[in-house]
């Protein structure tokens, strides 16, 4: 169960890390940033460090081409079930 | 003078105009986020569902199993109709499974419409500023200086828009009390692949990091630096073409360019600097059309240095050349923040000096966390206050614009405050300045005194 993130807001065109808070997280966990439904064009997960059951941290790229809205991230696992989505917010 | 045909334009503003159809604002998109997670709530519920009832299908099968291997042992006709009931059992939970599963398909098909839907809808978003000037010198004044409506899309994941729509001191456009419209980005991308996107329409040019960047509500300080004013001509917008690509060097270092072809500057550029060398938008003065780039390195959102250029010929007569360049850097140590550029320009002549005009700035922040801005903005996750001290110098030797004659005018200015964040939607900014001249001014001449702004981002 994913509960939280920090930041919440991104900014377009740079790199950005981020620390997903929840529990009962684990390393086999794939994350995925979505745009409604689908993998959200032009934001890229670039790494994904397991810290412990209720903390993982990631690192995404926002291409300057991304629009400014609310993307959802969630965790899925090996048989494809997804997490509840936290959000953030791509901004100027 | 050419101009190019306005019609030409016309397809690309209508994409942009913002319609009660299309347009979204951010409450429309909780709206649909809250909708969108209603629906996956129920999509969670019903899987759930679905795995319960298969699973008191194999319970069942199996039952029906054993009780058919008794019934072949004996001639009970108790069994038999166990037999049926369990059948029967069977067929409803069947019928049960059948309608979760059709349920459960329509409604992820009716998420992924509303995916789709909100994938090519544009959204918007707002910023704008207050300030209060009360230099010494002159009397005091509130100005409403700017309104800014940002559109932004990406229907397709290769193709997507920008467009940032500005009202300035836009009291009453067109009427006595003055006030602007100005459309100051507004282009289609086309991304062929990472390292290679093409922009076209209203660009911001791509020349240090004040006009890449130059969000006022953003900025710690009130004004913008006096390089990126009487130098780089801030916001300096034009027609053009733009590339862009961006390459990664392991997952923290970030190398990006931005290079385009512009219709460039025009011969208004004086001992006062370059502003009055933009040109408006569809016009040329010449057949020359001006390069300019920009290369960036980033790390993160902790350091980003860049170099620009810029070559183009400015003069009527299509004879001399307007050469450029550009420095920044954007480093952050812990909460301090270190922000500079320096810009260089020569331009060309036939005769006279060649004008040379030249100009820096460097700040200071320091960002303060915690403590007693928790008890000052509740309700907010990360308030923060930045201590900000920032020097400006520019000089340029170059024609009066009255006169003609050659001259040097040189200013700087020294600024030290604040800025107040309780969230970074919304700060309060309080600067206290001091300028000096040699000669004529170039932005704010030898005014001393204070100003203060209000700033929004939503």
């Amino acid at each position: 169960m994913v509960s939280g993130v920090s930041p919440r807001t991104v900014r377009r065109g740079s790199s950005v890390d981020l620390e997903i808070r929840g529990e009962g997280l684990r390393k086999d966990l794939k994350v995925l940033v979505l745009q409604g439904r689908r993998a959200a064009a032009g934001i890229k997960v670039l790494k994904q460090d397991f810290v412990s059951s209720g903390i993982i941290r990631i690192r995404i790229l926002i291409e300057a081409e991304t629009p400014l809205l609310t993307y959802s991230i969630v965790f899925q696992d090996a048989s494809g079930v997804t997490t509840q989505g936290v959000q953030i917010e791509v901004v100027l | 003078m050419k101009r190019v045909t306005p019609y030409l334009f016309l397809p690309f503003l209508l994409l942009l105009a913002p319609t009660s159809g299309h347009a979204q604002t951010k409450a429309q998109d909780r709206k649909t986020a809250e909708t969108a997670q209603a629906r996956d709530e129920r999509v969670t519920a019903l899987q759930a569902e679905l795995e319960r009832l298969r699973g008191e299908m194999a319970a069942l099968r199996d039952e029906l199993q054993r009780v058919r291997a008794d019934a072949a042992k004996s001639d009970d006709q108790g069994m038999a109709a166990r037999i049926a009931s369990i059948e029967a059992r069977q067929v409803k939970i069947e019928a049960e499974l059948a309608r979760i599963s059709d349920e459960l398909k329509q409604t992820g098909d009716a998420l992924d419409q509303v995916s789709e839907g909100d994938r090519k809808r544009p959204t918007m978003t707002v910023y704008g500023t207050l300030q209060a000037v009360n230099y010494d010198q002159l009397d005091s004044i509130l100005d409403a200086e700017a309104f800014e409506l940002v559109l932004s899309g990406r229907p397709h994941p290769r193709l997507s828009f920008f467009a940032e729509i500005e009202f300035e001191r836009a009291a009453s456009v067109g009427g006595p009390r003055g006030g602007e419209i100005v459309l100051e980005q507004a282009y289609a991308s086309y991304s062929f692949a990472q390292v290679f996107s093409m922009r076209t329409g209203v660009l911001l040019v791509p020349f240090g990091n004040v006009n890449v960047d130059h969000f006022a509500p953003l900025r710690d300080v009130v004004r913008k630096p006096l390089v990126s004013y009487a130098i780089a001509p801030s916001d300096w917008t034009d027609n053009g073409v733009q590339f862009t690509g961006r390459r990664l060097a392991g997952t923290s270092w970030l190398f990006e360019y931005e290079a385009a072809v512009i219709a460039g500057l025009d011969r208004h550029i004086t001992s006062v600097g370059m502003r009055e060398a933009r040109q408006p938008f569809g016009v040329d003065n010449n057949g020359n059309k001006a390069a300019v780039g920009r290369f960036a390195i980033k790390r993160s959102t902790s350091f980003e240095t860049g170099i620009s250029g810029y070559t183009g010929k400015y003069d009527d007569a299509n004879q001399q050349r307007l050469n450029g360049w550009a420095a920044d850097l954007r480093a952050e140590i812990g909460p301090l923040r270190l922000t500079g550029e320096y810009d260089h320009f020569t331009a060309n002549t036939a005769l006279a000096p060649k004008g040379q005009l030249a100009g820096y700035y460097v700040r200071a922040s320091y960002d303060i966390r915690g403590g007693f801005l928790r008890k000052l903005a509740k309700d907010f996750d990360d308030p923060r206050l930045t201590l900000v001290a920032q020097y400006d110098w520019a000089r340029i030797d170059g024609p009066n614009p009255v006169t003609s004659r050659f001259e040097r005018n040189q200013e700087t200015g020294i600024t030290a405050g604040f800025a107040y964040r309780p969230s970074r939607q919304w700060v309060l900014k309080v600067n206290y300045e001091k300028n000096q001249i040699t000669n004529q001014a170039l932005d704010r001449g030898d005014l001393t005194g204070w100003l203060a702004s209000v700033g929004f981002v939503f």
